[in-house]
């Protein structure tokens, strides 16, 4: 038997640990080891004072040998012939605790540092589901809407001008100055300026009809209040006659006739994804669906949203066609503006609302046909009469 | 007779028929009587396409010029949709990093973790170990550790 000193623990930790004992807490004994024994595992006796001459079971579960530089457990006490021995076995942890931390490693998981935006496959899914959901009213976006009267009227109209695109001026009035355009029109025909003399009123009516000059008309919802492209004018020049209405907004270019209007969604979170969880916003763990008529409902690729706090809604519009194009971005609450031309989505939509034209139109086909037979049945009726 | 013909330019056949008629009556020599008659028949020529036009005017008038749509009144309804981002989330059962972790998957020394620690083919060496212990260290690597 071989003397040796040894520091006993009463020590508590987790399974598979590097945490190493306070020496403060330890108690310092002499044991006797067998002369044999390995490394990490030995038999060690001691010779404790019983207390008041009762036997009593060490409390002690922790070893520490300096001379062998081990920390070892203590998996049990035996008492034997008057001494309690200890089976005790290394701890290569807790004895190796230095060299690990300085060893570099792949680590795979760690409870310290890891990537939120990798997917935990560790963790099933449950049956439950949560929606959530962000909106706007299409007013907020445009500025206007079908219920009121504050909505865009784009006319496309052939009539001398200095300033049209093609052969036709497109003017954008408000939904009032378009209905009094209307009447004016429809009204009365004086604005001819033919006097009745030469062709009665009533057949002025049936000859002119000054909506076949308008080649196209679109609503849209966007406020007419705001609406200061293109150039402020009181007349519309319509076929060979001029109109004057209130107030209209003339598109001299096809570049005045751009609108853009850019807004916002925030993006909903899953309601796991604090902390660790932010992978929770991927696919298949949250679906994300984004509706905006005309342009049509998309469901949104997740990667996109990944970590994002708001989703970017823009729109160009050319409203002499109605033409428009939906530019979707994203950003977080910190970043500055969005980045359009990194839109991760890009789609073509109608936004105008086209509205009927009505016209006075002859097919001069059948005003022939009609002619000839009218004819023909009067010549027959003729000869009729004199057969 | 060319007043008539000016008049009814439009139908220049029947004039002309008739005036064929008169000349063949006057070579004839059948005298004023016929001539008479010519006038009767011009008289009743004329009474004929008065009454006549009337009823043929409204069918060419017919096919006169109507009033006709271009375009159909277009989809107001887009512009009353609301502009949504919906979403549905999937759940997951409790996470339990302290001693599970959470993925990391990069490459550093150990010491700057804390807690549990997973390794992907771990190697461990120290010239104070023997191989039995290097073989014991890797092996609580690879299966999980805490560093504390």
């Amino acid at each position: 038997m071989a003397t040796i000193t040894i520091t006993l623990y009463q020590f508590t930790k987790r399974k598979n640990s590097t945490k190493q004992p306070v020496n403060i807490q330890g108690q310092e004994f002499e044991g006797e080891i067998k002369d044999s024994f390995t490394l990490t595992g030995l038999d060690i006796k001691f010779r404790f004072t019983p207390v008041s001459g009762e036997l009593t079971a060490p409390l002690f579960n922790y070893a520490y040998i300096p001379s062998l530089r081990r920390y070892y457990f203590i998996s049990d006490w035996y008492f034997d012939r008057g001494f309690w021995h200890c089976t005790a076995a290394v701890d290569v942890l807790a004895t190796y605790k230095t060299e690990i931390g300085n060893s570099s490693q792949y680590v795979t998981r760690s409870y310290s540092r890891y990537n939120p935006g990798i997917i935990d496959t560790n963790y099933p899914t449950t049956g439950e589901v949560t929606r959530n959901f962000y909106t706007m009213q299409p007013s907020s976006f445009w500025g206007a809407d079908v219920t009121s009267d504050n909505g865009l009227i784009v006319m496309g109209v052939i009539g001398a001008s200095s300033s049209n695109v093609g052969a036709v001026t497109y003017y954008a009035v408000s939904m009032p100055v378009f209905r009094d355009f209307l009447n004016a029109m429809l009204t009365s025909i004086s604005w001819a300026n033919i006097s009745v003399s030469e062709i009665s009123e009533q057949l002025q009516k049936a000859l002119i009809n000054p909506t076949q000059y308008i080649v196209s008309c679109r609503w849209y919802p966007i406020n007419a209040a705001s609406f200061m492209a293109g150039v402020a004018t009181t007349t519309i020049a319509l076929g060979w006659w001029n109109f004057t209405v209130s107030m209209a907004r003339m598109l001299r270019t096809v570049g005045s006739a751009w609108v853009s209007r850019e807004s916002y969604l925030n993006i909903p979170q899953h309601p796991q994804r604090s902390g660790r969880g932010k992978y929770l916003g991927l696919s298949p763990y949250s679906t994300y669906m984004f509706k905006f008529l005309p342009f049509g409902v998309f469901e949104i690729d997740t990667t996109e949203l990944f970590d994002k706090d708001q989703l970017g809604i823009l729109v160009d519009t050319n409203i002499m066609t109605g033409d428009a194009v939906l530019h979707l971005a994203t950003k977080n609450y910190t970043d500055g503006q969005f980045q359009w031309e990194n839109s991760f989505l890009t789609v073509e939509g109608q936004i105008g609302v086209p509205l009927p034209i009505g016209q006075v139109s002859a097919n001069v086909g059948n005003y022939q046909n009609a002619l000839v037979a009218g004819g023909i049945a009067g010549l027959n009726d003729i000869v009729g009469r004199f057969g | 007779m060319s007043k008539a013909a000016i008049a009814f330019n439009g139908i220049d056949a029947a004039v002309a028929k008739s005036e064929n008629s008169l000349v063949d009556s006057i070579a004839s020599s059948i005298g004023n009587a016929i001539v008479d008659g010519g006038r009767q028949l011009l008289g009743g020529l004329i009474s004929s396409v008065e009454t006549v036009m009337p009823s043929a005017l409204p069918t060419a008038a017919a096919a006169l010029a109507q009033l006709s749509y271009r375009g159909t009144t277009g989809n107001f309804q887009s512009a009353m949709e609301y502009i949504t981002l919906s979403a549905k989330f999937q759940h997951i059962s409790p996470m339990n990093p302290e001693t599970q972790g959470s993925p990391c998957f990069m490459r550093d020394y150990i010491n700057t973790f804390e807690g549990f620690v997973l390794c992907d083919h771990p190697q461990f060496a120290s010239n104070m170990a023997t191989s039995v212990e290097e073989t014991a260290v890797e092996a609580f690597m690879a299966g999980g550790f805490y560093y504390e």
